[in-house]
């Protein structure tokens, strides 16, 4: 079963829709009233990076140039801002690869990333420790909430509080898969589900 | 409902715990020793189970994320800084399934490399094998045949011939060299019976085995909500 995925160059497919609004739902964290939210999105495929579902793989082990498997979602520019989402490592030989952004308005405001030793780092604030190596084992779900406010970036792994810092203000979006960091180098496969995104 | 207040703490302690599918007793209680600190007890109700796992939800119905997994020896756990002012939902769920026999194995001193190409002996894949005969919760259910090979001084290929015909997957365990027991490696899915693990500085040296799972019927569930500020 096993086979090589060929690169495939800054393919970008609109899979999106706009946002609209849901039923008010249960799962957020922290204090609402929070509104479910489903903002549109474009997949991203860059480098040796692949999508297929929410399965986002680098093939390569490439520790140059642009290897990108992700979601873009839509930009946002107002509200505090939640996004809920599980993922699970199904293999890696590689090291420090960004799962998660908070990206804005220039650059990766939040950057959620694995290292060889499993651990949950945040590549913006000096590589600090987010979970413990082992954390991110594969076959094992890790779920992650985000709460953007304002500047401020509250991070939520397996429902306890991990990080809390300030960024920068502006327009921001989510996004989500696996993606090389500057440091960092493949393969990866991870699988993400019950992704969930709120407003207040 | 059943309400307990943590003995050390007077603030917001609400503490929920709804009976199962059954009418059963609660059986799983959880409660706050400070705002955003929970602690779990429970009973046991299969000692015949090989483990179980402590789960947490912000919604009752899930989905539910594993915190740990557990002996049956353990019958607390404490979930610790909790996100603030935010609904927590728990239960645990004793898994079945009789582990292989263990295999040690050494590798050579080497630090750990990004790999040079893809790789693919770390792909999970079914050989063929004979047919499956057992429930996970026959002990003849166990694996066989089991095999820990090294690739490079820091990756294994594991197999192992699949007995059991209503896994819901395989735990890799592993026991590094001076560990007090074996510690979850991976999660693989059903049917896999060949794998391959990268290990980590401190595995140089460890025992490995592999254990077909399923996951009996939960405790009643337990709510509490946190205090706390953000």
């Amino acid at each position: 079963m096993a086979r090589k995925i060929p690169l495939v160059a800054a393919v970008l497919a609109s899979a999106g829709s706009l946002a609209l609004s849901a039923p008010a739902a249960t799962a957020q964290v922290e204090t609402g009233p929070w509104t479910s939210v489903s903002p549109g999105y474009s997949v991203q495929q860059q480098g040796c990076g692949t999508v297929s579902g929410l399965t986002m793989s680098l093939s390569c082990s490439s520790a140059s140039g642009v290897q990108r498997a992700e979601r873009r979602y839509d930009t946002y520019c107002d509200g505090v801002r939640q996004f809920q989402g599980t993922f699970r490592i199904n293999s890696m030989s590689g090291n420090r690869i960004s799962l998660k952004q908070t990206f804005g308005p220039s650059d990766a405001d939040f950057m959620l990333a694995v290292d060889s030793s499993r651990r949950l780092y945040s590549v913006r604030n000096g590589g600090a420790t987010i979970a413990p190596a082992g954390t991110a084992a594969n076959g094992v779900s890790v779920t992650v909430n985000t709460v953007h406010s304002g500047s401020e970036h509250r991070i939520y792994i397996n429902g306890s509080s991990r990080l809390k810092y300030a960024g920068l203000s502006g327009c921001h979006y989510d996004k989500f898969g696996a993606y090389r960091t500057d440091s960092g180098a493949g393969p990866i496969s991870v699988t993400w589900s019950n992704i969930r995104f709120w407003r207040r | 409902m059943i309400r307990h207040l943590a003995a050390a703490v007077s603030l917001v302690v609400l503490a929920g715990c709804s009976a199962g599918p059954t009418g059963d007793a609660p059986n799983l209680t959880a409660t706050l020793s400070t705002p955003v600190d929970a602690e779990l007890s429970w009973r046991v109700a299969d000692k015949a189970a090989a483990g179980q796992v402590v789960e947490y939800s912000n919604a009752e119905n899930g989905p539910y994320t594993i915190l740990e997994f557990l002996p049956l020896s353990r019958t607390t756990y404490k979930h610790e800084d909790l996100i603030p002012q935010t609904k927590f939902f728990y239960r645990v769920r004793p898994y079945y399934g009789t582990a292989s026999p263990s295999v040690e194995l050494t590798l050579p001193p080497g630090e750990f490399e990004e790999s040079k190409e893809f790789q693919e002996w770390l792909l999970p894949s079914t050989r063929p094998g004979p047919p499956a005969h057992a429930s996970v919760r026959d002990a003849r259910g166990a694996p066989t045949d089991f095999t820990v090979t090294m690739v490079n001084p820091n990756g294994v290929k594991l197999t192992w011939t699949d007995h059991t015909t209503d896994e819901e997957g395989f735990l890799v365990e592993i026991k590094p060299d001076g560990a007090p027991g074996f510690s979850l490696a991976a999660m693989v899915d059903p049917n896999v019976n060949t794998y391959g693990l990268v290990t980590q500085p401190t595995e140089k040296k460890a025992t490995y085995r592999v254990r077909p799972y399923r996951f009996g019927e939960p405790t009643t569930i337990a709510a509490l909500t946190t205090g706390g500020n953000l």
